[in-house]
């Protein structure tokens, strides 16, 4: 019997205190929530899985212990004697993020659900990221008002009263004598006499009001204050809506409001020069924040404040025209580099915006920009504003054609392409020769989207490429815009010895375009290649020949069809064949 | 079996969330009203029972959601089961009827459980209007726990008031009074503004962390117990105008908002925008500041400069961060007029925003309350009062007015006044069910000053037959209320 009652009491005591390992089990996961919030982006659902392991811990725990509490010191974290998390670290250290805002006890309390579990998680990872200058933990804390988690804080500044305001600086020596009292009562009583035929206090429906002042106020006021207390249903929807007003109140857009109105306020030439400042202040946050679209909104404000300030060629337009010229720096662009790399979720339209808005001095530093992007996405839009402020500075956009990078030549050379001026070509004669196969490929597609004759040479000087694609390419856009021009050049290729050694698609598609450029000028040559008898021809030499027949039906001439239609009733089987072949392909074309 | 999306999850959530917010609005009126009948009816009388089957139909709808129905009032805010109840401006009075009387019997609110049966609840609503605690050192929840399990009260629990609700709050200051709470984080406030404006005129960041922690010391001392910190604004300095106006200004802004509905956070934000309302006159000359007489027109050209400065002070010395930002809205917009009026004169003419609206009053207020500096004689209460309704509608939000007005009363703190009795005292504390009545402390009668300072609340039966008369003017008889506040 004994026994049993001391299980029982073994079992009560049990389930007063959790098992210490459940605790630091607890405390485990919520580090690793934490951590799995910094860690992971914001699309995987990682940190999620993190969340809702430690809410159910959380649970399961709170229904055997009341308030789970911890002590915090800056290295570790206890509950009762037990530690359940220590780290010396000063970057990484869970405990020192709290003890650091003076926070020296934390206690989760029954009843806390997800949803406040999963904002002090965010609210942790927010703090371990950074140490923040405007906020600490403490004040952050507060403004959360959980319900369900507490904190103890020490707070040195109301710990020890070392203030310089006490009650002292606020007694003064100034008190009434019973002389004074008795002036009031005199004073009093001779007003009493003046005032005896009017009623001091307006006394009707509502609140009744007593004072001098009260009795000389307007009707209306008076009917104001009398009915102080009441509150009509239109009056409580109004108020509603002062404050649902105010929820969504736009910080940015107020800023700009005020920052341009105070600009617009200055008089002298100095003030007008510190708010300019501001406003590059503003910017640089902007910016700092990945704000693309406030920052846009900006650049748009003072081009609408330039748009009717120009004509006064004053010195406050110059200011203006400063500031634009500063948003282009190369300090500023390299500051806007640094940040687009640091972030991964940018906000590309106003990206694009932003920049599209800056003068062309910015070109420069934002070829060099495009060398130090890390993304993608930041890159393609800073092409896409290349197009755009490059178009009358070609020979600046050019100039990072001497970039050593392969990837940086090659998208300038795509930016000049699209630029489509006609001075790019003679850039382009440079780049077409440039080592890296990748560069001339992008040189060639922009030369064709030339459409002059220096840009047909590109592509006729590309047959020669020391890449086979590139020459294939080449063939490929001389071919799809008959450039006859360049028929000279095909059958100087083809007539080459080395010709029939390239690869099949190679002389098929040289052939081809050959028929298609040359017609009646190039039927006699490839007649011959498709008729030339070899005693033991080669693999290489049947290929040539069967390619010359196909080739031969791209001409349209009655000669060219009659030749081929003779090959394809032949009695070369081959020939014959190929021939028919050749038709049906034509025919299906 | 596949979970349904995160999408649907939470907007299930908002739907709970907002059946009970507005369930938790409609418990706490009529738990009120109720009350407040069985305060005045026997409960067979037919309006008691016309009123309390309103409430039964009620509580019948919370448990078709809930098999529990928790009311409690916790860090300033009162909860249905743990929903927030929002309320609205005029149901601030009875908040304070709840405070009032769960503080009495230490309880933080209780819970109706599903099986409880309306004799259950008829028998806990009349205990909790009617419970009186005999002794004051008694144990008022351990007594009103017997009285409830004298009478078989079994599923409607009161909450006892936790170790942790009184601890658990971010500014620990154990064993003080919430008088001393309040001094202590009044003066250091005014530290706090003297720091911000030296660091200020040095061009230095102002450290916004220690700023916002005392901004939230002054709210939880403004939930907890509003009037301590009101009694507070009445103090005056004039060798450090600026520190101590700011403070004041900062209060009754809070206070203000509290009553209109504001969260925590925005509580926070509109502090640190009222602590640095006048920022911009650092830029201002000393000798313009501290001019003994009246400002001419060219001082007031340059004074009108003050919210531009603000806003380039701001900007200077913090960041572009959203409470900063809110921060400038008060600093340049403060002395806007509700019609577009007031200074910096802006060209195309706006309603300042909510904050600046509120600062505006608050400002306004504690200028006219302590006098300034050229003009060291501050106003009487109804003079301000007066003042401040006739420019309603054009310099203040008419709304705004009528809810300060409410919280600060038409005889404010600090106020000398003549009672009918023939006995002058001073305005200790509004009462916002009875703002005829505030409580006042008796300093002297026709036989002159009294030895003892008599504290009456105004609106008590004890008092019913004493009312204020008149309104006086304390700075000539000598009278700074100042004088009287219980600051040790």
């Amino acid at each position: 019997m004994e026994q049993k009652i001391d299980y029982l009491e073994i079992e009560l005591d049990d389930l007063k205190q959790p098992d210490t390992k459940q605790v630091i089990e607890f405390f485990n996961l919520l580090v690793k929530a934490v951590k799995a919030k910094l860690v992971y982006p914001s699309s995987s659902k990682l940190p999620e899985q993190f969340k809702g392991n430690l809410i159910k811990k959380t649970s399961s725990i709170l229904e055997k212990i009341e308030d789970l509490s911890f002590k915090i010191s800056s290295n570790n974290i206890t509950y009762g004697n037990i530690t359940v998390y220590e780290s010396s670290s000063r970057t990484e250290n869970f405990a020192h993020v709290f003890f650091r805002d003076g926070i020296v006890g934390l206690h989760f309390h029954p009843g806390i659900d997800d949803d406040e579990m999963g904002r002090f998680v965010d609210l942790l990872a927010r703090m371990m990221r950074t140490i923040y200058i405007d906020d600490d933990l403490a004040t952050l804390l507060w403004e959360e008002n959980f319900q369900y988690i507490s904190y103890d804080l020490i707070d040195e500044d109301f710990e020890i009263e070392t203030f310089e305001y006490s009650t002292n600086t606020f007694k003064t020596d100034i008190n009434p004598s019973d002389d004074d009292i008795q002036s009031l009562f005199l004073d009093e009583a001779h007003i009493k006499f003046e005032d005896d035929d009017t009623d001091t206090d307006q006394q009707k429906e509502g609140i009744n009001l007593h004072g001098s002042a009260y009795a000389r106020m307007p009707q209306e006021s008076h009917d104001f204050l009398s009915r102080i207390s009441e509150f009509s249903k239109e009056e409580k929807e109004q108020l509603a809506d002062l404050l649902a007003t105010d929820v969504s109140f736009n910080h940015t857009q107020y800023l700009l409001t005020v920052i341009f109105e105070i600009l617009g306020m200055e008089k002298e030439l100095s003030g007008y020069i510190e708010v300019i400042s501001f406003i590059g202040k503003v910017r640089d946050s902007y910016i700092a924040s990945c704000d693309f679209s406030s920052a846009s909104s900006l650049l748009n404000r003072m081009h609408e404040l330039l748009d009717v300030l120009k004509n006064l060629k004053s010195s406050r337009v110059e200011k203006i025209e400063e500031f634009f010229l500063d948003c282009a720096s190369k300090e500023k662009i390299e500051m806007l580099t640094q940040t687009l790399n640091k972030h991964k979720d940018i906000d590309t339209e106003g990206l694009e915006n932003y920049l599209k808005q800056l003068p062309w001095a910015a070109i420069d530093p934002l070829l060099s920009s495009l060398g130090e992007l890390e993304h993608y996405q930041t890159r393609r839009v800073l092409c896409k504003v290349l197009i755009e402020l490059g178009k009358d500075h070609v020979d600046i956009v050019a100039k990072g054609l001497d970039d050593e990078r392969w990837y940086v030549v090659r998208n300038i050379v795509k930016i000049l392409g699209e630029l489509a001026n006609p001075r790019v070509i003679n850039y382009l004669k440079k780049t077409i020769k440039h080592p890296d196969y990748r560069v001339r490929k992008e040189t060639l597609a922009a030369a064709a989207k030339m459409n002059t004759n220096e840009s047909v040479d590109f592509m006729i000087i590309a047959l020669s490429d020391p890449d086979p694609k590139i020459q294939l390419n080449s063939l490929k856009l001389l071919t799809e815009k008959k450039y006859t021009r360049a028929f000279m050049a095909i059958e100087n290729i083809i007539k080459n010895k080395k010709f029939k050694d390239k690869s099949p698609e190679h002389i098929r598609d040289f052939l081809e375009a050959y028929a298609i450029l040359g017609q009646s000028k190039a039927f006699a040559y490839l007649k011959t290649l498709a008729t030339k008898k070899y005693f033991f021809p080669s693999t290489n030499e049947e290929r040539l020949r069967l390619n010359a027949v196909n080739a031969l039906a791209r001409i349209k001439t009655s000669e060219a069809v009659r030749f081929i239609n003779k090959l394809a009733s032949g009695r070369n089987k081959k020939l014959s064949s190929a021939a028919m072949r050749a038709i049906h392909i034509k025919k299906k074309d | 079996m596949t979970n349904p999306p995160q999408k649907d999850i939470e907007k299930e959530q908002q739907e709970t969330e907002e059946k009970f917010s507005l369930l938790g609005l409609e418990f706490f009126r009529n738990f009120y009203s109720t009350l407040k009948t069985a305060s005045l009816y026997e409960a067979n009388n037919n309006r008691y029972i016309s009123r309390a089957n309103k409430l039964r139909q009620l509580i019948a709808e919370i448990f078709t959601e809930d098999s529990r129905l928790s009311f409690v009032y916790k860090d300033g805010y009162f909860f249905l089961n743990n929903f927030r109840i929002k309320l609205e401006t005029p149901d601030q009075q009875i908040g304070e009827f709840f405070k009032e009387k769960f503080n009495e019997l230490k309880i933080s609110g209780f819970n109706i459980f599903s099986r409880a049966d309306s004799r259950e609840i008829d028998k806990f609503i009349f205990s909790l209007t009617h419970f009186k605690l005999p002794n004051e050192d008694d144990d008022a929840f351990e007594l009103f726990k017997e009285k409830l399990d004298s009478l078989q009260i079994e599923n409607v629990v009161p909450v006892k008031v936790s170790d942790r609700e009184d601890d658990s709050k971010g500014t620990k200051v154990k064993d003080e009074t919430s008088k001393i709470r309040a001094r202590k984080t009044f003066f250091k406030a005014i530290n706090v503004v003297q720091e911000i404006i030296t660091q200020a005129k040095s061009g230095n960041k102002i450290n916004l962390a220690k700023t916002k922690r005392v901004v939230q010391a002054m709210v939880d001392q403004i939930i907890e117990d509003e009037s301590t910190m009101v009694e507070l604004t009445i103090l005056r300095n004039f060798d450090n105008y600026t520190y101590v106006h700011s403070v004041n200004v900062c209060v009754l802004s809070l206070l203000l908002a509290y009553h209109l509905g504001f969260d925590k956070k925005r509580l926070s934000d509109l502090g640190l925008g009222s602590l640095l309302h006048d920022i911009g006159k650092i830029n201002l000359p000393p000798d313009l500041i501290n001019k003994p007489s009246a400002y001419d027109e060219m001082d007031w050209e340059q004074m009108r400069m003050h919210p531009v400065y603000g806003v380039k002070t701001i900007l200077k010395t913090r960041g572009t961060d959203r409470s900063s930002i809110r921060a400038m809205s008060v600093a340049y917009e403060h002395h806007i007029t509700i019609n577009g009026g007031g200074y910096p004169e802006l060209l195309q003419k706006r309603t300042p925003c909510l904050f600046a609206q509120i600062v505006a009053i608050a400002d306004t207020f504690n200028a006219m309350n302590s006098g300034r500096v050229y003009q060291k004689r501050r106003m009487v209460g109804d003079e301000i009062i007066t003042n401040m309704v006739n420019r309603a509608g054009t310099d203040f939000n008419p709304l705004l007015l009528k809810v300060f007005i409410n919280t600060i009363g038409i005889y404010p703190v600090g106020s000398v006044v003549k009672l009918n009795n023939e006995e002058i005292a001073i305005v200790s504390r509004t009462n916002p069910d009875d703002l005829e009545n505030p409580e006042v402390k008796v300093i002297a009668d026709r036989d002159g000053l009294k030895p003892q300072i008599k504290i009456i609340d105004l609106a008590s039966e004890e008092a019913s037959n004493i009312h204020i008369q008149n309104v006086i003017d304390g700075d000539k008889y000598n009278i700074d209320p100042a004088n009287y506040i219980d600051l040790d």
